[in-house]
């Protein structure tokens, strides 16, 4: 059954093959004799005749075909496309650089006037097939999202990157289900996908190839990794081409499994069970009963029917400094207007859908990447900002850092250190912060504790124990990272929000969702009224006494610069903990996705730089991240199950910059330093070392080029293989600094009392404020900051 | 000499030469700060009229008194306009918490390449004296040194629009 789009499409390919059809007789009637002897002068020079009633006459059998079957023989609709390209640059040339001053013999008109009409009717049928084509296909493949081209090109993608000899989900639904995930959410870079999309089918046109969808499954396999794989991995192409490629193949693969890992046939075939669906459960939830959900009131954009909002303290962002400090303010006696960026989802609809969950969580989807493409910052984007997704792992503020942070010679932050410590102390009772216990672990963790003990690395002063989190009666589903639908971690979203609603009234703190504050307006010092988006695209004021920034580090970088404060500051000095997994193979079943996703840590004392964190996912996720291309990584995810990973993180230089540049007018322009490198290196080296000491078969760095060590000595070699970032996947929730702190105001963008500089009524207070970056989960120090912060806004009137 | 554009080989070609010049300038004091800080966008403004305005009726008046030559109407226009009051403003807007010894080499430096360049290209600035110091060098410098003053000159401006509105900020 065609649809409505098709119909069209088919009338119109009907009456094209009419007129191709009848001028054909246009042709040859005149060469005849039928029109007098002038027009058959014209019209019988050879080849002229031929030619032309071959050309036309091939399309109007080619217009007739294709109208027979729209949908099979869509790609004749394509030729016939082509060919009217293909004569209007013929006839442009001649045009161009033809000689027409000439007479034409038998022609009355100018020629110059045929060519001129020639080309503007190859210009209406090329824009009539084109349109009607394009909707007729998108109406015929049901797209929400993509362009028909852009669709067989993922297609055509993930029927080489997922080498599934069983298509479990065929290349089809692959496509269909990134799709809807990609129209499932508003992001700002997620238009980058269609970039990609496009730039993948069309490049092998530069090689003089057919497009990727147009090539044999094996010749686009070839392609692929000759390409997109040995040319990078070989450094045959130039560093700038690299990195798009890199980019380019990155994010397609990982669109493709999203695409794949996420439907649940497949769960099957990597071993991975849904928590709903594990034995035990009901013991789990018969031990720990469910905690009592607080009500949380947010006004979504339908709610707000004025133009102008009006509040105490305005705050932007709704994250982990954000609620902290709203609740301070509250109590303190302010009325507080939160803003945030993200959509509202109410806990009780967590779903264990990752894609579902990725798409309505994270900022741009989790697809946030950097300039490079080669870095990803994941960002959660919901009210409740990134405690609703991150691991809940909280570290005190190494005593190190702190000091260097204070350092009167340097970055001279001006903090307190024992007023900090007594914010540490009381944010960590206030948010529960708690050592995890065992029943809750990861089950992949003891293999990571069996290797350190082998490798007798765990006596003091070493510190390897089980994560301190905000995490209470974890039933171990899992899914930290997706939004805990059981409300074990405690989360802003869960805890502090509503706390501060039921406590202080719903007047004292507004939450309004999916409201952007884009650029804040001023007279002199004074910050007169945020503009905010609301939803789509309306835009209202809104405007405070009191305004608060609290986005994170890459947004409120961005609010700053776009709003023309702390300009040459704002943004720079950024840092992150750079992470990177060691995936161990074991031969035994481990399920290491069955319980808390980050459950013990290793600090070596003293420090090289580095600290452990074992970590698993479930398969969406884990698939993002699992080593290899190709066959190799359907091979690991066949190996999904018996697999364990710890993650190296290191703090890195403060080098990164938030910029407003480039194609998103948003970059985060980062690239570790060789020092940041090496150490990372020296900490994979280690990881593996001790999964070997547990009696792992094999460890997998997460290299561009795919190694899979079998042997402690092989593993040596890996920092001979990593020459520079390219050649590894590096990946951050924790961005840092940006707009730091310091008292000396030509370097920091905030004072001690989190005061913007040159600003009476802006505060500044989130992990853009961190002179450097901490090396550690940097949540329980956002917190205690945003604690310490309290009295100095509320101070403000 | 044309009134209009200066010497009589003078063309538009030339000023958008200027103007690419300016925009040069600007590029390099972009360098220092990218853009004009939220809180200080009043006072830039305040500056820029105040400077545009004056300057551009100052320039007519000295060359009128003898003390500078005659800038032509579009020289005139241009130098004020984008170069005192869009391109030093936003100098201004920059360095104005640097130490006014500073400012002062700044504003001086900046001032002297452009009347030079304006002096090469257009052949205006063309007067043998600055107040009785003989050479056209010693005019072109001696002007040059007197931009010098806008930090302080402004400073006191600002100080004194202060008191009559919001916003405005008095280094």
């Amino acid at each position: 059954m065609l649809t409505p789009q098709e119909r069209r499409l088919q009338l119109l390919l009907r009456v094209l093959s009419l007129i191709f059809g009848l001028a054909i007789f246009g042709y040859l009637l005149p060469a005849l004799g039928i029109f007098g002897r002038e027009a058959q002068r014209f019209s019988v020079n050879l080849p002229f005749v031929t030619n032309s009633v071959v050309k036309i006459g091939t399309l109007a059998l080619l217009a007739f075909l294709a109208s027979a079957d729209v949908r099979r023989y869509r790609v004749l609709t394509v030729v016939i496309i082509a060919g009217h390209v293909i004569s209007e640059v013929a006839v442009a040339a001649v045009l161009l650089w033809g000689d027409l001053s000439e007479p034409v013999q038998g022609l009355s008109i100018p020629i110059t006037t045929v060519l001129y009409g020639s080309m503007i009717a190859d210009g209406v049928i090329i824009i009539l097939l084109v349109s009607f084509s394009r909707s007729a296909v998108r109406a015929g493949l049901n797209l929400f999202y993509f362009s028909p081209m852009q669709f067989r090109s993922l297609k055509a993608l993930a029927e080489v990157v997922i080498t599934d000899p069983k298509q479990l989900v065929p290349p089809d639904q692959v496509a269909r289900n990134v799709d809807r995930y990609l129209a499932g959410f508003r992001g700002r870079t997620k238009w980058i996908m269609k970039l990609v999309m496009t730039g993948m089918q069309l490049y092998p046109l530069l090689s003089l190839h057919a497009p990727l969808s147009y090539m044999q499954r094996d010749e686009r396999y070839a392609f692929l990794t000759r390409r997109f794989y040995q040319d990078v991995t070989a450094r045959v192409a130039p560093p700038f081409w690299r990195m798009i490629v890199q980019g380019m193949i990155r994010m397609a693969k990982q669109l493709s499994f999203l695409g794949y890992y996420n439907d649940e046939r497949t769960f099957a075939s990597v071993g991975y069970v849904r928590f709903s669906d594990r034995t035990g459960v009901s013991e789990r939830f018969a031990q720990c009963p469910p905690p009592e959900r607080k009500p949380l009131r947010v006004y979504r954009p339908a709610e707000i029917t004025t133009e102008t909002l009006e509040s105490d303290v305005v705050v932007i962002g709704s994250g982990a400094a954000a609620s902290i400090l709203s609740y301070g303010l509250a109590k303190a006696g302010r009325q507080v207007l939160m803003l945030e960026r993200g959509d509202f989802v109410d806990p009780t609809q967590f779903t264990d859908n990752e894609v579902d969950m990725l798409s309505r969580l994270y900022a741009d989807g989790a697809l946030q990447l950097s300039q490079d493409f080669r870095f990803q910052v994941l960002q959660g984007s919901c009210v409740g900002g990134t405690t609703v997704v991150n691991n809940a792992v909280c570290f005190d503020l190494p005593d190190p850092v702190l000091q260097r942070w204070n350092d009167p010679a340097s970055l001279n932050a001006g903090l307190d250190p024992d007023k900090l410590a007594a914010s540490f102390a009381e944010v960590r009772k206030f948010v529960g912060v708690e050592r995890q216990k065992p029943d809750q672990l990861n089950r992949g963790a003891k293999y990571f504790l069996k290797g350190i003990d082998a490798m007798q690395i765990g006596q003091v002063p070493n510190d390897v124990n089980a994560v301190e989190a905000n995490i209470h009666c974890c039933l171990g589903c899992g899914y930290c990272n997706i939004g805990c639908r059981y409300g074990r971690k405690l989360s802003m979203l869960d805890t502090v929000l509503p706390n501060t609603q039921e406590e202080f009234g719903t007047e004292s703190l507004k939450i309004v969702s999916d409201c952007e504050a884009l650029r804040l307006y001023g007279s002199g010092g004074n910050i007169t009224h945020v503009r905010c988006r609301l939803g789509e695209n309306r835009r209202i004021d809104v405007k405070g006494k009191t305004v608060v920034i609290a986005a994170g580090a890459i947004s409120s970088s961005m609010l700053l610069l776009r709003s023309g404060i702390a300009v040459s500051r704002a943004g720079h000095r950024l840092s992150f903990n750079m992470g990177s997994p060691m995936t161990a193979v074991f031969d035994e079943v481990v399920n290491a996705y069955d319980g808390l996703q980050i459950s013990h840590y290793l600090r070596l004392n003293p420090t090289r730089g580095y600290v452990f964190e074992t970590w698993f996912n479930p398969p969406v996720s884990q698939a993002l991240t699992m080593p290899g291309w190709f066959k190799d990584h359907f091979t690991n995810m066949q190996r999904y199950n018996r697999m364990m990973c710890t993650g190296v993180l290191v703090g890195t230089e403060s080098n990164g910059q938030v910029r407003r540049a480039g194609l998103t007018g948003r970059e985060v322009d980062f690239d570790p330093t060789p020092d940041d490198l090496s150490t990372l290196v020296d900490g994979l080296v280690l990881a593996g070392q001790i999964y070997f000491a547990a009696g792992a078969k094999a460890v997998i760095p997460n290299t561009f080029k795919y190694y899979e060590f079998k042997t402690p000595e092989e593993l040596q070699k890996l920092p001979d293989l990593v020459k520079d970032a390219s050649d590894i996947t590096l990946g951050t929730g924790h961005p840092q600094g940006g707009n730091v702190m310091s008292q000396n105001p030509a370097l920091g963008v905030i004072n001690n009392e989190f005061r913007v500089y040159g600003y009476n009524n802006l505060f500044l207070c989130d992990a853009s404020v961190f002179p450097s970056s901490i090396g550690v989960n940097p949540q329980l120090t956002v917190m205690s900051l945003a604690h310490y912060a309290v009295p100095f806004v509320a101070s403000n009137h | 000499m044309n009134a209009f554009l200066g010497r009589a080989d003078n063309t538009v070609l030339d000023y958008l030469a200027v103007l690419a010049f300016y925009a040069l300038l600007l590029l390099a004091i972009r360098q220092g700060q990218p853009s004009v800080e939220l809180n200080f966008r009043k006072t830039y403004w305040v500056l820029y009229t105040g400077w545009a305005v004056l300057v551009f009726i100052g320039n007519f008046l000295f060359s009128r008194i003898g003390i500078m030559s005659f800038l032509p109407w579009l020289n005139n226009f241009l130098h004020t306009f984008v170069w005192i009051g869009f391109c030093l403003g936003f100098l201004y807007a920059g360095c104005y918490r640097k130490a006014l010894w500073q400012q002062f080499l700044l504003f001086m430096t900046y001032s002297l390449v452009v009347k030079a360049f304006e002096h090469d290209l257009l052949g205006t600035w063309e007067l043998d004296n600055f107040f009785g110091i003989p050479g056209n060098r010693a005019y072109i410098l001696g002007w040059s040194v007197m931009d010098g003053l806008y930090p302080l000159i402004s400073m006191a401006g600002l100080r004194f629009v202060s008191r009559f509105t919001d916003g405005i900020i008095v280094p």
